[in-house]
């Protein structure tokens, strides 16, 4: 092989690195496409998944506004007693401020079993799902004047209207026109409203 | 001193060609070569362009999922909170329903009662486990059936269903004994009136 032959090889293998360079940029550009592609599907299936997203939070949003308003008008009245001392005190503060004759008063914190996780088993309730967990459980007996102690009820039942009377027996009282009244009334004890984390 | 051209050239000995000549179309080697480099320049510049181009839209799509991502994670983060606030809703509906007022019922039946009739013994009971249930037990003094027909009217007019009644007449008493179930349960508790909460 003579010397020019070998440099003609060397002409040509110089020829064939700058192809070999060529298809490595070739290559690479491809691949790159070929991820630019991938991404661009992933945006348009996100955005696909968005429009489905926020059509159905759009319906969820309409179908729950009724309940919801529900709740922000109730709200301040769970809000009013979210202690057992708060409910005590409220409930005392009622009874002194009619004057009425209190017999004998006691109050129980109480769990509320209708909301408790395993309160059904075919429904139920994570303890992070439970809105009014506890209620304070009111034992009074009043013995006063028939007039006073029906409309303190009412006044209670409407100042409170969260709160439920579970049980409630009317019997003559000793004298005259007294009534004297065994009352248990349940004043609930919610958990506070669930409000949206800053971050969100 | 001089040396002549002549005794040089004696000094030069004659010899053959290095090699001898490459056939003819050895000559498309450097043709190949140069367009090899200028085809290569060419098609280097164009799939470096596309190299760039893919890049930056890979880049700009995956920003762009990222920020999709985000919305979606904020739409969902809506989604639980009003999942959550609807649950309450709910837990606060069947409270309130079970909560009903019962002052404005047993009005009523105290004021029902006529002429010659007394109330001994009025109870009104909840349900535990089904609150808006409410178990009425009442003890009359009365003569006749008709006190009672008119408190039980009564208790109609405020929705209330009479459940399972239980009925004993003995001298001038009647004990009575039922389940009331409100009955327009459609009629969500009336939202109280916000200036008067506590």
């Amino acid at each position: 092989m003579s010397n020019k032959h070998i440099a003609c090889l060397v002409i040509l293998f110089f020829a064939v690195l700058i192809i070999q360079g060529v298809i490595m940029i070739r290559t690479r550009a491809t691949e790159m496409r070929g991820n630019a592609e991938i991404a661009r599907r992933s945006v348009m299936e996100a955005k696909a998944n968005i429009n489905n997203q926020r059509a159905a939070l759009d319906n969820l949003k309409l179908k729950s506004a009724a309940l919801l308003g529900y709740l922000d008008a109730w709200e301040p009245y769970l809000a009013a007693v979210s202690t057992p001392e708060s409910g005590e005190l409220y409930i005392n503060t009622l009874i002194k401020k009619n004057n009425l004759l209190l017999l004998s008063q006691r109050f129980d914190v109480m769990p509320n079993k209708l909301e408790l996780p395993t309160a059904s088993a075919s429904t139920p309730k994570s303890t992070k799902a439970v809105t009014i967990p506890q209620m304070v459980r009111a034992n009074l007996i009043i013995e006063d004047d028939f007039i006073k102690t029906i409309n303190w009820l009412g006044q209670i039942e409407t100042d409170l209207p969260t709160a439920r009377v579970s049980n409630l027996d009317l019997i003559r009282g000793q004298s005259g026109n007294d009534l004297k009244m065994n009352l248990i009334f349940d004043v609930p004890l919610a958990k506070p409203a669930i409000t949206p984390s800053p971050d969100k | 001193m001089k040396i002549e051209h002549r005794i040089i050239d004696d000094l030069k000995t004659e010899r053959p060609d290095v090699t001898p000549c490459l056939p003819t179309y050895f000559q498309l080697v450097p043709i190949l070569f140069y367009v090899v480099v200028i085809g290569g320049i060419l098609l280097s510049a164009v799939f470096f362009l596309l190299l760039r181009n893919a890049t930056f839209a890979e880049v700009s799509w995956n920003n762009e999922n990222a920020q999709l991502k985000q919305s979606l994670t904020a739409m969902q983060g809506e989604r639980e909170l009003i999942e959550q606030q609807t649950q309450r809703a709910n837990s606060v509906v069947s409270w309130v329903e079970g909560a009903r007022n019962i002052q404005p019922l047993v009005v009523a039946i105290i004021r029902n009662i006529e002429e010659g009739s007394s109330i001994a013994e009025l109870g009104l009971t909840r349900d535990q486990d089904t609150p808006t249930h409410l178990k009425l037990k009442i003890k009359l003094n009365t003569l006749g059936l008709r006190q009672l027909d008119a408190i039980l009217e009564k208790i109609a007019s405020f929705n209330f269903k009479t459940y399972n009644p239980n009925q004993t007449q003995s001298k001038g008493e009647i004990d009575y004994e039922a389940t009331l179930i409100y009955q327009n349960t459609s009629e969500p508790q009336a939202t109280p009136n916000i200036d008067k909460h506590p």
